[in-house]
């Protein structure tokens, strides 16, 4: 087997309406700047997509990159990054994801992959190292993601493949991508694929093998990871119970989204908590290869073997609409998983139709989903589909699966529905209580409890989401920051941010932060209380103290380019900014970094702390540190101190 | 709607707190006791409640004049024969009744004995039949569940002649029903989830059957939702002594509730199911709730909604439309029966409980003929039982 020293420049270019394609080279500049995977992408995005560009149409680009630390064996090193313009924002949407696609990408022997055109008939593109073929899609379209990828990925050891299900080609604007049982979840890229009438990509890998440029080196830095990830925690509890460990942390934290973020907390939480899925159904672990962390889970629901809903999914199609009927969420979760749909943004997006409809906003009366060929008792032998009326309604299961079918069908009002919930209030009223941000659903928690997460769902590039700044593993699980005060958040929200893109341009697992950040020394010895003190009345002087050095570790053994810890953190800074810079050319600004009315003037109901989130006392203070105008655009001071040319050096 | 006539009874003293037990001599001597007999049984003995109990009364003054503490599961004449003996050797004056359900109608069925100075329990068996002022009785509730302490009636077996005698009467009532956290602190999950259920069924049948009226309807509100809030609690941390008071308080109101406006059909089919298959009480109460709102749903739709509020809360009742409500409360029902079945595997249907599916028409025979269909607001015959029934089978 030949060898990739590290990682490879060679990005693989795929034009859909020509059906033809190229091998171009990243620059050893731009792999050094930006590392790789979000990072490195979100470059070659820079340089390839004019802004205004529709992202449904032609003219939008899917870039697809694995990281440095992909397929090198590193602890929860199987993860890739995808970057494109997202049709349920309008603005840059990234997503990671744990699926084989990544390392079989890499191993065919490359470092990225970019997607462009449309193609005129419904295709899959199958590629290995030496060649790209373009075939028909028409006999999988239509088919779930489950069902695809086992048609389309015929030697499944030595293939892997990106598809979308139902919802990615009826463009539902929160599709989403699946590779293996994982997702490229948010922002709606499924329907970027759908648009381009694209229903699967194969990549053939295994031809290169990835050997680090400084082994000696690599193996320590893997031992030394190895070890923390065995002993911190919040980790070891992920790896127990999944990610709905988080369930009773955030319960007790009155954060847990409960009928469309009216309640902060439910007496009966704990039935969607880890601890109890584990205990009622015979959970084992299923994760993302290779995963030293193990957070992902499989179980017995409804009689059959399944995945176990994530955390999101728990409280976004669960608390969040009052269903705390693990079998009843379970379903839910599969009908989104087959048909290629974001569970939080549907769980969102229902949440409001709910409201909406209790608000007279909607007509209870728009819900009718078309019954399949099977469920038509009275029309034995029809292929004709029936009417059924179905209702939404917090607290009831009963429309759910209905309404998610019909959506993923784009059918009826799931037509409307599929556009997201921001769409749903421009046009029927309830902005109040559509709960996103720039477009992009809240995930599942409620930033009136720990006012950091606030301001990261306000500022967060994508949307609202956790994932930019996950601050609150700070305010929440590990207790380490006071959560009801702005003191501070503008700092840590700053150095969260930089260090997640250095983490996903890496692309390495982000809940390897706890572990890689909290086992150190001098984290891990120093008293509490101290620490805490730290972060709220001297963050800069705490963060300094924080050694995350593994991460530049990696990379260096890896690669064989020097990096230390900063520049590590600036290499996060330059993607961070780098991506908002391509956000404000789409016409984001400060207007735009706002949170849902609810968020900032109504209390969690019953919350004696009558506690909003004080988002004005924070974010101009995060613009200072950022370096951005009042308006929140970076200024071209920033830029060239980042080395981000102000122009894209286009290359098509 | 206000009934035209109805009548609302209920006379006991209720001593709550975290230390009620330590009032309890004063009470007595108030009540011209000197020497009361404590009625208990071996699991209130062994949980050690009773030590806890007579510490009470260590600075009083007061002398406990004897203690019995082998009532069984089932109360019978013979015991309480027993029993009543003992009270008279030992020239008691008064009765302690420290337990459940059984212990309490075994203490009301002394009580009738040694007022009525008489052996013979079956002569007063039926409604009304006692005549004379009863010796002080004060019950202390070890379960927060049955009501006993505030009822009207007591079931005692008698084993010779093979037959439950019932007795109802207002005489029956205790003095007092003290309610002190120290005493159900140690019940089990799965007990404590049981008797939580029975409680609910006590409050939720009485705020539908024929005979509510404005005051049982203020206690089962008050009840349902002081369950509603702590069950889960309780069930989960037993040693949370503020809960435990909250469910015995709602046991209790649920208890004067029921007591003043009768129980229906669950009561039914759970009376039926424990006699033919020996379901728990508070289990069989679990089971066929939501399965009796169900079939009542065409009588009292109104009423099932209106039990929303307590069951959910003011945020969720004023946000569920009005012709949605009852169906909600029932939903709600069964989430929390789905909760209490996560946390302690309390049966929600017949065959989680045992119960094989043969013998469901002869529960169904049963159930049409226990006395406590008469007040449901719909009738049920035979074929009716028996389709509940299968609903509640799996």
């Amino acid at each position: 087997m030949e060898e990739i020293k590290g990682y490879s420049n060679r990005i693989l270019e795929i034009n859909l309406t020509e059906k033809s394609w190229s091998v171009s080279e990243a620059s050893i500049k731009d792999r050094e700047m930006f590392i790789g995977g979000k990072g490195l992408g979100m470059k070659l995005l820079y340089d390839r997509l004019k802004p205004g560009t529709d992202p449904l149409g032609e003219d939008n680009i899917l870039v697809i990159m694995p990281g440095v630390v992909t397929g090198t064996g590193a602890p929860c090193s199987g993860r890739f990054e995808a970057i494109s313009k997202s049709p349920l924002t309008g603005i840059i949407a990234t997503a990671s994801c744990g699926g084989p696609f990544g390392i079989h990408l890499k191993t065919a022997g490359y470092g990225g992959l970019v997607i462009k055109g449309k193609s005129k008939e419904k295709c899959v593109v199958w590629f290995d190292h030496k060649t790209v073929e373009f075939r028909d899609g028409s006999d999988v379209w239509g088919l779930d993601t489950v069902e695809t990828q086992e048609k389309i990925s015929a030697d499944s050891k030595k293939e892997a493949s990106l598809v979308i299900g139902p919802a990615g080609e009826n463009l539902v604007r929160f599709s989403n991508i699946a590779s293996g049982h994982r997702f490229l979840g948010r922002g709606g890229l499924g329907a970027v694929m759908g648009a381009k009438n694209l229903k699967g990509v194969v990549a053939r890998g295994k031809h290169y093998k990835i050997v680090p440029a400084n082994p000696e080196k690599f193996e320590k830095v893997k031992k030394k990871a190895s070890l923390f990830i065995k002993r911190e925690a919040v980790t070891l509890s992920m790896g127990k119970f999944g990610t709905a460990t988080n369930v009773k942390f955030v319960n007790r934290a009155k954060m847990l989204p409960v009928w469309n973020y009216f309640f902060g907390e439910h007496d009966q939480a704990f039935r969607i908590s880890g601890e109890m899925i584990r205990e009622k159904h015979e959970t084992k672990v299923s994760t993302c290869k290779p995963c030293s962390i193990m957070c992902g889970h499989r179980g017995k629901f409804n009689g059959k073997e399944t995945a176990v809903p994530e955390y999101e999914t728990l409280t976004l199609l669960g608390s969040n609409l009052g269903i705390f009927d693990r079998e009843a969420i379970s379903r839910f979760n599969d009908i989104c998983n087959r048909a290629g749909m974001d569970t939080i943004s549907a769980g969102g997006t229902l949440a409001w139709v709910m409201e909406a409809v209790e608000k007279g906003l909607v007509s209870p009366d728009v819900f009718v989903s078309s019954a399949g060929e099977n469920d038509s008792s009275e029309q034995q032998g029809s292929k004709e589909r029936s009417s059924k009326p179905y209702s939404l309604m917090f607290g009831s299961p009963d429309g759910v699966e209905d309404a998610l079918e019909s959506i993923a069908r784009c059918e009826g009002f799931g037509k409307e529905m599929g556009l997201g919930s921001r769409a749903l209030s421009q046009k029927y009223g309830g902005r109040d209580f559509a709960i996103q941000v720039k477009g992009l659903e809240m995930a599942g928690y409620d930033p009136r409890g720990a006012y950091g997460l606030g301001l990261a769902y306000a500022v967060a590039n994508r949307g609202a989401c956790h994932l930019s700044a996950s601050i609150m593993s700070f305010e929440v699980f590990l207790g380490l920051l006071k959560p009801d005060t702005a003191r501070a958040k503008p700092q840590m929200v700053k150095f969260v941010e930089d260090l997640t893109c250095g983490v996903n341009a890496l692309q390495t697992c982000q809940f390897t932060m706890y572990a890689y950040t909290l086992e150190p020394f001098l984290t891990k010895y120093t008293p509490g209380f101290i620490l805490k003190n730290l972060m709220l009345w001297l963050p800069e002087i705490a963060l300094a103290l924080l050694d995350f050095s593994i991460y530049p570790d990696f990379f260096s053994s890896i690669t064989g380019i020097k990096m230390s810890s900063a520049d590590f953190l600036k290499a996060g800074e330059r993607i961070h900014v780098l991506e908002r810079y391509m956000n404000t050319r789409e016409g984001i600004s400060s207007r735009d970094d706002i949170l849902p009315d609810r968020m900032i003037m109504e209390t969690i109901s019953g919350d004696e702390k009558k506690r909003v989130v004080p988002l004005d006392k924070m974010i101009g203070k995060y613009y200072k540190l950022r370096g951005y105008n009042s308006d929140g655009i970076p200024v071209s001071r920033l830029l060239d101190k980042l080395k981000i040319p102000s122009e894209p050096c286009f290359t098509n | 709607m206000l009934p035209s006539y109805y009548e609302f009874h209920n006379p006991v003293k209720i001593m709550s707190g975290h230390k009620a037990l330590d009032n309890l001599p004063s009470e007595l001597e108030m009540l011209g006791a000197k020497c009361p007999m404590v009625i208990t049984d071996k699991g209130v003995a062994g949980a050690g409640l009773v030590k806890i109990f007579t510490q009470s009364f260590d600075s009083s003054g007061m002398t406990i004049g004897a203690i019995f503490d082998d009532v069984p599961p089932d109360s019978s004449s013979e015991v309480v024969e027993k029993i009543t003996a003992i009270f008279r050797k030992n020239g008691c004056d008064s009765l302690i009744a420290l337990g459940g359900g059984s212990v309490i109608d075994t203490a009301k069925g002394v009580n009738i004995l040694v007022t009525e100075n008489s052996d013979d329990l079956l002569q007063f068996s039926g409604a009304e039949m006692l005549k004379k002022k009863m010796k002080p009785l004060v019950v202390i509730p070890t379960t927060s569940g049955t009501g006993s302490e505030v009822t009207v009636v007591a079931v005692i077996s008698d084993i010779k002649r093979n037959l439950k005698m019932a007795f109802s009467s207002t005489r029956l009532l205790p003095d007092i029903a003290l309610l002190d956290p120290r005493m159900t602190l140690t019940l089990p999950p799965k007990m404590t989830a049981a008797t939580a259920m029975d409680a609910m069924s006590h409050a939720v049948e009485s705020f539908i059957n024929l005979q509510k009226n404005p005051m049982s309807d203020a206690y089962a509100l008050a009840a349902i939702e002081m369950i509603r809030k702590n069950v889960i609690n309780a069930v989960s941390d037993g040693n949370d002594a503020k809960v435990r008071l909250a469910m015995a308080n709602a046991s209790t109101m649920a208890g004067i509730a029921f007591s003043n406006s009768m129980v229906g059909v669950v009561h039914s089919l759970g009376h039926a199911a424990g006699g033919i298959c020996h379901i728990p009480h508070g289990v069989a109460m679990n089971i066929f709730l939501p399965f009796g709102l169900e079939y009542n749903m065409s009588k009292c739709r109104d009423n099932i909604g209106r039990l929303l509020l307590p069951m959910a809360g003011a945020d969720v009742y004023a946000r569920t439309p009005e012709s949605r409500r009852a169906e909600q409360m029932i939903h709600y029902l069964r989430e929390l029966r789905k909760a209490l079945n996560d946390l302690c595997g309390l049966p929600i249907n017949l065959k989680q409980a045992g119960v094989t599916e043969d013998k469901l028409p002869q529960i169904a025979k049963a159930a049409i003929n226990d006395p406590s269909i008469i007040m449901n607001p719909r009738e049920m015959d035979e074929n009716d039982a028996l389709e509940i029934l299968k609903k509640a089978f799996a």
